[in-house]
């Protein structure tokens, strides 16, 4: 396993918080889970996310993980897929492109076996970064680029980024491995007062758990 | 904010349409509505993704109170038409529970768990939507005409068949699919390996919209759909609380979640 990751966020959100600001992240959260439109007009939330980072990127210590226009890697769901259904990560990544931000998508990694959802999991039967490289395959594809940047929608401890980010090192040796989640969770904070938090920072395998700073 | 499609409207009046006949007691087949709404399905759920649209109906045909429709929180309660008694009590506290937090209980007025998911709903004083396989103008089974009747003039019935559609099998997996679409959660109480029902469940995961499968149906070892379901993202229901989790209770509306 991979003992560090560099991984960036944009937004944040509470799940248990319960001021307007926390309410309104959480709703979208379960937009951007379920690509449901948002906003006058409406529009699709991961669009929407793109287009405000992409406006913001100049001035964010995010500019660092896209500087070198990485390819951008979907981080696969914890299910098996159904056939055409909703990728969160994947639109999130397609949204980021068409936002000028990386270079193209590179929809290399897929779930083979099911894991938990984190979110969804009791503490202590969450799943560990072993456990989600484990249950992800890599496919070899061609590419020049020397980075590679995962993507997903929510981080909580990150053991999902790092295990992803294991397999898709093992694939592609000599790629320099980042990771983007568009959504920081705040698990141990009451209340959030704004959703656009852009933060740069780690996640570390300590013993068999993932550690995220921030 | 650039970009996107222009927000939908609300839904429109006139938003509640009476029987031309006064609820009836007999088992007729043919039920006479006197007005129907037609609603675009992409005013009911605030607009509709890329995904969402690919199987939506175009239209859909209402009798009822149609501002059920925009409910906070709808829950799809399906399962077997041969529903077993230890099924129906089931629904009867699931349902109970969730018209207790003011969640729309929505089925699709078949024989069984649908029924009784109905029923159950009236019951307990809570709201309900059928969202039939047939025209308007028709009940299938035909025994459930005054079922249909009394949701028709209390409640809301929606179909995306028009009138003189004729009923067929290939109906009601469509009808699964607009179900699915139209709820935030789907439950299947009981259903066997070869149920319609499986067809509204691989919706929802398709939709990516928490489906949750009752504890109990994983104790029947002969069916293989539960595990198979858990594996693409449905959910195992030990309480009804999983399920306020997963719905939007309590939450802005999304027109007001950009920030």
């Amino acid at each position: 396993m991979l003992s560090e990751l560099r991984f960036g966020s944009f937004l944040v959100y509470a799940p248990r918080g319960m001021n307007e600001t926390s309410r309104k992240a959480q709703q979208f959260v379960r937009a951007l889970k379920e690509e449901r439109p948002i906003g006058i007009p409406r529009q699709s939330p991961s669009d929407y996310a793109a287009r405000r980072l992409a406006d913001e990127l100049s001035a964010s210590p995010l500019q660092d993980l896209f500087r070198v226009d990485p390819l951008l890697v979907p981080v696969p769901r914890s299910s098996l897929s159904v056939e055409g259904g909703i990728w969160p990560a994947f639109n999130i990544a397609t949204a980021l492109v068409r936002n000028g931000i990386g270079a193209g998508v590179l929809p290399c990694l897929t779930r083979v076996n099911a894991v938990p959802k984190s979110a969804f999991a009791a503490a202590g039967t969450r799943p560990r970064p072993v456990d989600h490289y484990d249950s992800i395959e890599g496919t070899r594809m061609v590419t020049d680029r020397p980075m590679l940047c995962l993507i997903d929608d929510v981080i909580t401890k990150g053991a999902t980024l790092l295990g992803a980010a294991t397999r898709l090192q093992q694939t592609f040796p000599q790629a320099t491995v980042v990771a983007f989640a568009l959504v920081r969770t705040l698990g141990f904070v009451d209340d959030i007062e704004s959703i656009v938090d852009p933060a740069v920072g780690t996640v570390t395998l300590r013993g068999d758990e993932a550690v995220r700073e921030p | 904010m650039a970009g996107g499609e222009a927000p939908p409207p609300a839904i429109a009046s006139p938003s509640r349409c009476k029987l031309a006949l006064p609820m009836a007691t007999s088992n007729a087949r043919v039920i006479p509505p006197a007005a129907l709404v037609t609603i675009d399905p992409v005013r009911v759920m605030g607009g509709l993704n890329e995904f969402e649209k690919r199987h939506a109906p175009q239209q859909l045909y209402a009798c009822g109170d149609v501002s059920l429709l925009e409910a906070t929180a709808r829950v799809a309660v399906v399962g077997s038409r041969k529903a077993s008694l230890p099924g129906r009590k089931r629904v009867a506290r699931l349902v109970g529970a969730l018209v207790e937090r003011g969640v729309v209980i929505v089925s699709g007025l078949a024989a069984g768990i649908d029924t009784a998911a109905h029923e159950q709903t009236i019951e307990h004083g809570g709201r309900t939507i059928a969202v039939l396989g047939t025209p308007l103008d028709e009940a299938h089974p035909a025994s459930n005409a005054p079922l249909q009747r009394r949701l028709m003039e209390e409640h809301l019935a929606v179909t995306q068949f028009p009138l003189g559609h004729p009923t067929l099998r290939s109906n009601f997996p469509r009808r699964n699919r607009t179900m699915a679409l139209l709820c935030h959660a789907s439950v299947i109480v009981e259903a066997g390996e070869s149920s319609g029902t499986l067809s509204q469940g691989w919706e929802a995961l398709r939709l990516n919209r928490p489906l949750f499968i009752l504890r109990s149906v994983f104790e029947n070892a002969e069916l293989t759909w539960p595990e198979e379901m858990l594996q693409y993202g449905a959910h195992v229901l030990e309480d009804p609380g999983q399920l306020f989790e997963a719905l939007p209770l309590g939450l802005p509306p999304l027109e007001e979640v950009a920030f």
